[in-house]
């Protein structure tokens, strides 16, 4: 019997019995079901945890007999990479999905206490997606098919995933997608029981999944950057485009149930938002997985598809099945008594969000759609992209600036003035020192407007926050502010998250409108000159390395006569099994700047490279990487106080929440 | 006040609230309008060889793209000019293209690919040429006995 594929029908027998004990255990009221529910999803997870342990060993002992492991390794690919071939493929990138999702749902079915009433109505959403791909895995996307022969060698692996890339992209976009289905199952539940606390039980994983498309996404966009050689972070690329569709969504959701908490406003909006972020996830797995579009990630022709899209059908049909027949006990607070109120900045934020959303998703999707019904493909340029979606990360810059300090409910024009005079003053100055400064761009204008703004108004927030302990208990300003950020961990995170995007957004201007590129015929201790450096081509190396032939030029590199960079190098790949040549761009951090070298070709005494020298760059890996992850965990490190029971006293709520040790309850 | 004056008050902020909606949905007309705009500029067209061969003259040095195979055989590679030199086919009709970006990622003969660019003289001048990833079965997995089909 084969290993993998035995870990995975009896991981389908106890995900259907899981579901079965969960339903009958609703309808019945018995208890007990909940229980032995509870060890099979352990049970589910221990399976799953030995497959995917299989199919790295068959990478590992480079089992060609299995199809996946031919098709994606060969004889002479580096170990680290044969493992990171797991997710190379559509099989394994479920497999891998598939096994993210059973650990964190057993991880909350071995958390007995806080299995209550709403979970166990949450779960049977997840176990019958879980029943789903394993249905696929053992079908129609089998990680584990045998050939009928033994191949000499595998096909081996893509150049381009043959770098650092593969392990963290993949495996973080993963971790976030399986990440999703937490809370949107914890959606459905909550309208099925008419329990608005969905929000606060969702909050936590919908953060933990934040994470990992955060990370996911950045990861994304590093690997393009050091990897294709065109030297941008972000090129529009459907596949890029189908994982950042999930983050707009969730970031709109995370900021919108903050409403819901609050003022038990914006439901429909949270539950729309959740809805279309699971779908969108799906969706960017179809994408990506199934073939449909020609892109870096494509795998050929595969029978996925319709498996995918008939889920999305499903899920998004029931959805709205159930909101409409809930409708009545969904009402939402009115909340929004002003355009000018903090209530109304979530709403703008959310408008932003769903803007670019649907800009991105238009775009993604129409060739698709050309494709389909009209017969005839087409390709949407990033100019599409950049011209919608730039003017909305401008106003989300600004709504940045103006949330921590605008008044809930109506801010009068007395607060505004009060608020925001310095601020505004602030930003206006900085535009005016930047510009003689060689800041004359508008966009680079905006960008240091704005960010002066975002700046000095979370400064200002997080000053009172501080004031306010003081006030509580003066202990020296450190431990104020340790004792202020200890107990506002939500509001000092979320403000970190803030900054870090603020970083992202700043370095993008600065890379974008500074940047200066041109590529040189060069020879040998010739120099050339870009920008504030002069490049100059010392020497052509060649050597081997694991499977690839490296032809590299090297460089010096010199700013106002002294050297600044010594040995830097534009590469080409050469491998020898699949017979390919890549270009290998490297990007060197020097003060503010990347100095990027991408070669076009090489010679023994010459090269063709495409230099660039991109301001800014750094500032994005720093803000998006360190920032935005220690401000998520931060978040993470918090419980919320359950503010709406007064509201949902008038709502049958089925649960004990006393029970809930993630939460408090005021 | 009289029971009038209270409602008029009314009716006027409801005006307010009208006219800040019909603001609002002004925008959104225009953004949408400005949006669909930029979305047509940005179209390219996709064909296949022959499609595009038949095309060719009448396109005038639009951006277009083209999907097909490069054919064996038939690469010339400058690494002076970083010049890339190729014939794209679909088994119906075959064109030159011509690329002045150096070698572009995987490239390898026999495989598909979709050069973006213009027409001019006869050759296609492609400022991007992306190879597909080759299909499933592309690789002919290695048989040990070479006398099986």
């Amino acid at each position: 019997m084969e290993t993998g594929e035995t870990a995975l029908i009896i991981a389908l027998v106890l995900s259907v019995y899981a579901l079965a004990a969960h339903i009958l255990g609703i309808w019945k009221k018995k208890t007990e079901l909940f229980d032995s529910a509870r060890i099979a999803i352990i049970g589910i997870a221990v399976l799953t945890t030995i497959a995917s342990i299989w199919l790295f060993n068959l990478f590992i002992t480079r089992n060609f007999q299995y199809e996946y492991v031919a098709i994606y390794s060969s004889l002479d690919l580096p170990m680290a990479y044969t493992i990171s071939a797991f997710w190379a493929g559509a099989d394994g990138s479920l497999l891998l999905w598939a096994w993210l999702i059973s650990i964190y749902i057993a991880v909350i079915a071995a958390r007995g206490k806080s299995y209550d009433n709403l979970m166990r109505h949450a779960m049977p959403i997840v176990l019958i997606t879980l029943t789903y791909f394993f249905y696929m895995l053992l079908t129609v996307s089998r990680p584990f098919r045998q050939l009928d022969f033994m191949p000499v060698d595998g096909n081996g692996l893509n150049p381009l995933l043959q770098d650092p890339g593969m392990f963290f992209h993949p495996s973080t976009l993963f971790w976030g997608y399986a990440g999703v289905i937490i809370p949107f199952a914890l959606m459905i539940a909550g309208i099925y029981l008419s329990d608005d606390t969905w929000t606060y039980r969702a909050r936590r994983w919908a953060l933990w999944a934040w994470l990992g498309l955060s990370l996911g996404n950045m990861f994304g966009s590093y690997w393009a950057y050091t990897v294709l050689n065109w030297g941008g972070f972000w090129g529009w690329d459907p596949v890029e485009n189908a994982s950042f569709l999930p983050w707009l969504t969730l970031t709109a959701f995370y900021h919108s149930t903050m409403i819901q908490e609050r003022k038990g406003g914006m439901k429909f909006w949270n539950i729309l938002l959740i809805l279309f972020t699971w779908e969108l996830t799906v969706y960017g797995t179809l994408l990506t997985r199934s073939g449909i579009i020609a892109s870096v990630h494509t795998f050929g022709q595969s029978v996925t598809a319709p498996y995918y899209i008939n889920y999305m059908v499903v899920v998004l049909a029931a959805t709205l099945i159930l909101v409409a027949w809930k409708y009545n006990s969904i009402q939402s607070k009115k909340v929004f008594e002003s355009f000018v109120s903090r209530e109304a900045s979530f709403l703008y934020n959310n408008w932003i969000f769903i803007a670019s959303t649907a800009s991105v998703l238009w775009g993604t999707t129409y060739p698709l759609l050309s494709e389909a019904f009209r017969g005839y493909k087409v390709m949407v340029g990033p100019s599409f992209y950049n011209q919608v979606n730039v003017p909305l990360g401008i106003a989300l810059l600004f709504l940045m600036g103006i949330c921590p300090l605008i008044a809930w409910r109506k801010a009068s024009i007395s607060h505004l003035n009060r608020n925001f005079t310095k601020p505004l003053a602030a930003a206006v100055i900085a535009m005016v020192i930047a510009f003689p400064l060689g800041i004359q761009d508008f966009y680079a204008q905006v960008a240091v407007a704005g960010s002066v703004l975002v700046a000095a108004t979370h400064f200002v927030d997080i000053s009172r926050i501080v004031n306010k302990q003081k006030k509580i208990e003066d202990n020296g300003l450190l431990k104020n502010i340790t004792r202020a950020f200890w107990n506002n961990r939500r509001t000092f995170g979320g403000y970190m998250c803030h900054i870090a995007i603020l970083m992202i957004i700043v370095s993008a201007a600065g890379a974008v409108v500074y940047e200066k590129a041109e590529t040189f015929n060069m020879r040998i201790g010739g120099t050339y000159s870009l920008g504030d450096y002069d490049f100059k081509l010392t020497k052509i190396d060649q050597y081997t390395k694991n499977n690839k032939d490296v032809t590299a030029a090297l460089f010096d590199v010199y700013k106002d006569g002294e050297k600044v960079l010594t040995g830097a190098e534009a590469l080409m790949y050469h491998y020898v099994k699949q017979e390919s040549t890549n270009v290998k761009p490297m990007a060197y951090t020097v003060g503010v700047d990347d100095l990027y070298f991408s070669a076009q070709a090489i010679t023994a005494d010459g090269a063709t490279v495409k230099l660039k020298v991109m301001p800014m760059m750094f500032l994005m890996w720093i803000g998006g990487f360190y920032v935005l992850i220690l401000g998520i965990l931060i978040c993470v490190s918090t419980t919320i106080p359950i503010r709406q029971k007064k509201v949902l006293g008038n709502i049958n709520i089925n649960q004990d929440i006393k029970k809930m040790p993630t939460e408090n309850v005021l | 006040m009289r029971v009038e004056d209270l409602h008029a008050n009314e009716r006027d902020r409801m005006n307010k609230k009208q006219k800040n909606m019909l603001g609002i949905g002004i925008m959104a007309v225009l953004i949408l309008y400005l949006s669909a705009q930029s979305f047509s500029n940005a179209l390219s067209f996709y064909y296949e060889v022959d499609e595009f061969a038949a095309k060719a003259d009448s396109l005038n040095g639009k951006i277009v793209n083209v999907n097909g195979t490069i054919v064996k055989g038939s690469t010339v590679w400058e690494p002076e000019k970083a010049r890339l030199t190729f014939n794209l086919t679909d088994r119906n009709s075959t064109i030159t293209v011509v690329s002045n970006q150096g070698m572009p990622g995987n490239y390898k003969e026999g495989i598909p690919a979709v050069v973006t660019g213009y027409y001019m003289n006869g050759t296609f001048a492609a400022n991007q040429v992306v190879t597909k990833c080759p299909s499933k079965y592309g690789g002919d997995l290695d048989h040990w006995d070479h006398n099986e089909t």
